[in-house]
């Protein structure tokens, strides 16, 4: 698989280039980036053999055959349509897009040109999270009833990295953080139909038009709620998602790898047990590094499943859809916060894969 | 002869009709006929959803009913229950559309603890004179229709200990230390003339209502609920004859474990169901209830 990397930022340096760096088979052909002395920089660290300064030559070499998208946002839709265009597979940064307009175009277009197109929501690869996925397919917590997911992030304000993220007028932690709480709630309720999206939040009396924190209410079509609590401002690092079921609750510590399942009564036997289980969970994340490394860790399982599903035709990691359902809810979010008024989704409005 | 019990694997609740309506026809001289009266005893004992795998779920009373209805003409089909300590079945009955299936099927509905009682002579363990409800005297057919799970009173419960539902007081609770004993008795006083048991979801870990749903998709019908128990006992890895409602039943005479399995599950290993709870735990969350009892 012959790779070419758009955006020579923060992901690519952190989470793209190494993660490919370390697939057999894989070839990092080019690296594109209007700063092409930060591309210059990443092309000597993982021996690229082309730098380019605009992302149109680098769609143009003809030996690319999959290309990420490390870009802002905001440049997303853009590129993806000429790397469409143009026959590459795309994997694109989170958020995708952040309207269903746009994720609509892209994914058209990719189909069109049957070209695959995978989103970055790495979150969901988390140990915990696939293993709060089985359980619940498979049944132990009954039917879901709400889900309660946390996203208390630090993020250095004027950050040289991510300066998107606070310039007026941006969605802020929505857009941040928020597309991987919103993808962990969509993908742990098997991407139930949104039927109506509620939100509050603002700048917390600040005098930046930008969201630094807020409160996202999804009722889904199985009757089941969903609260999404973001922020950037409490200084903790907690990315924690509390489902309960009819049939028993999980609580997962996302980042720490650590699931607590109760069905009403503890014990005392049963703190002991969950104890050891996060302390084993901890251990586990210190030797493999994902303690320190966090969600980058999981770029190469989901680019080595990427790569595969392109190969082999199987099934995409992230698709493109449900890209769009994380947009659709970004989108009702950011109009229900401007209007103050709960956003109802029509059928229309709903896709599922 | 043994008692034949018929145990079948299903695809969830969807194709019910039929493995319920085979799983009925494998059993041998079911001695019920059109014009009956019949009595359903299904188990609703606490305000938790069909999905928890704490009652008997609404798709199973569904099936059961459309079953008795095609193979039966004109029975006269009533579904009991009673009050419990913590619950009120009208309202579960409700909730969860149990009323409207009962429209549906043309079956009428009686809490049994509403229902004027008469006192019954039994030679039993706990019980020489058991009250029980009116509509006891007056039926031609009973199927009781349990739920299969783990309970810390009883280990496990099934056709047995869903019969603890058909006495009428709310109170129920106060039997709970001799609980073995009135099981065997009321099951000597009214004996199920066929016991189905829903074991699609199961519940497993936990006390009477709270545990593990387990998806075990299996069902389980036989007419002597003693040997019907013995294999729901086998499921979750226990010997019979070391459960205490059991061992009383056969020793009063209720039944016998002794059975022949015929269904489509050779083996019982294959449907083994995994019971997650330990001797330790079971041991704390007996503790733990009884310190909350004293202390409220």
């Amino acid at each position: 698989m012959r790779v070419g990397i758009i955006g020579a930022g923060i992901q690519a340096k952190v989470a793209h280039l190494p993660a490919y760096s370390k697939i057999d088979g894989v070839e990092i052909i080019g690296i594109a980036d209007i700063n092409k002395k930060s591309a210059e920089q990443l092309s000597k660290r993982f021996n690229i053999p082309h730098v380019y300064g605009g992302y149109q030559d680098l769609i143009d070499n003809q030996n690319i055959d999959l290309i990420s998208i490390c870009t802002p946002h905001n440049l997303h839709k853009q590129m993806a349509i000429e790397c469409a265009k143009a026959g590459k597979h795309i994997l694109i940064e989170k958020p995708m897009v952040t309207t269903v307009k746009d994720a609509e175009e892209i994914i058209r277009i990719a189909k069109d040109n049957d070209v695959k197109l995978c989103g970055v929501q790495n979150y969901r690869f988390f140990h915990s999270i696939q293993e709060s996925k089985r359980r619940i397919d498979k049944g132990r917590i009954g039917d879901i009833i709400s889900l309660h997911g946390y996203g208390h992030v630090f993020q250095s304000f004027g950050s040289r990295s991510i300066p998107w993220i606070f310039q007026e007028g941006s969605a802020g932690i929505i857009e941040d953080f928020g597309s991987h709480l919103i993808d962990i709630a969509l993908y742990l309720n098997n991407f139930n139909k949104i039927k109506k999206v509620f939100a509050l939040g603002g700048n917390f009396g600040g005098n930046l038009d930008l969201i630094v924190h807020c409160q996202i209410m999804i009722e889904f079509e199985n009757r089941s709620l969903a609260t999404l609590d973001l922020s950037y401002l409490s200084g903790a690092k907690e990315v924690a998602v509390f489902i309960h079921g009819t049939g028993g609750q999980l609580h997962v510590d996302v980042r720490n790898d650590h699931i607590r399942e109760t069905h009403q009564y503890d014990t005392p036997l049963d703190e002991i047990v969950n104890s050891y289980n996060k302390l084993k969970g901890v251990s586990r994340g210190v030797i493999d590094r994902s303690y320190f490394l966090g969600a980058k860790t999981y770029y190469l399982t989901l680019i080595e499943g990427f790569i595969n599903s392109i190969e082999n035709n199987s099934e995409i990691p992230v698709t493109g859809e449900e890209c769009r359902n994380t947009a659709l809810i970004i989108e009702c979010a950011l109009k229900s916060i401007k209007e103050k008024r709960q956003i109802i989704i029509d059928e229309k409005s709903n896709s599922r894969d | 002869m043994q008692n034949v019990v018929n145990l079948t694997k299903t695809n969830g609740y969807r194709d019910l009709v039929s493995k319920l309506s085979s799983s009925i026809d494998n059993i041998p001289d079911l001695n019920i006929s059109d014009g009956h009266r019949v009595l359903i005893k299904p188990n609703l004992c606490n305000f938790r959803h069909p999905s928890s795998g704490a009652i008997t779920h609404p798709a199973f009373l569904d099936a059961v009913l459309c079953v008795l209805r095609k193979k039966f003409d004109d029975l006269d089909i009533t579904v009991i229950e009673s009050d419990a300590t913590a619950s009120k079945p009208d309202i579960t009955l409700k909730w969860f559309g149990f009323d409207k299936i009962l429209e549906k099927w043309d079956a009428k509905w009686c809490n049994l603890s509403y229902d004027p009682t008469t006192n019954r002579k039994i030679d039993g363990l706990f019980f020489d004179e058991i009250e029980l409800p009116e509509i006891f005297d007056n039926y031609d057919y009973y199927i009781s229709l349990s739920k299969l799970k783990t309970h810390s009173l009883t280990k496990f419960t099934a056709s047995l200990k869903n019969q603890f539902g058909c006495i009428p007081i709310k109170n129920k609770s106060k039997y709970h230390k001799n609980i073995d004993d009135v099981i065997a008795d009321v099951n000597l006083a009214i004996k199920p003339d066929l016991c189905i048991v829903d074991g699609i979801i199961s519940m497993c870990g936990g006390v009477a209502i709270y545990g593990t749903p387990v998806q075990s998709n299996i069902i389980i019908v036989g007419k002597d609920p003693v040997s019907v128990d013995a294999v729901c006992a086998k499921l979750f890895g226990y010997n019979p004859r070391r459960i205490g409602c059991i061992k009383k039943s056969i020793e009063i005479g209720v039944g016998t474990d002794k059975y022949s399995l015929v269904g489509d599950v050779n083996d019982l290993n294959d449907v083994k169901i995994d019971n997650e709870i330990s001797f330790l735990r079971m041991i704390l969350l007996n503790l733990g209830r009884n310190i909350q009892r004293r202390v409220t």
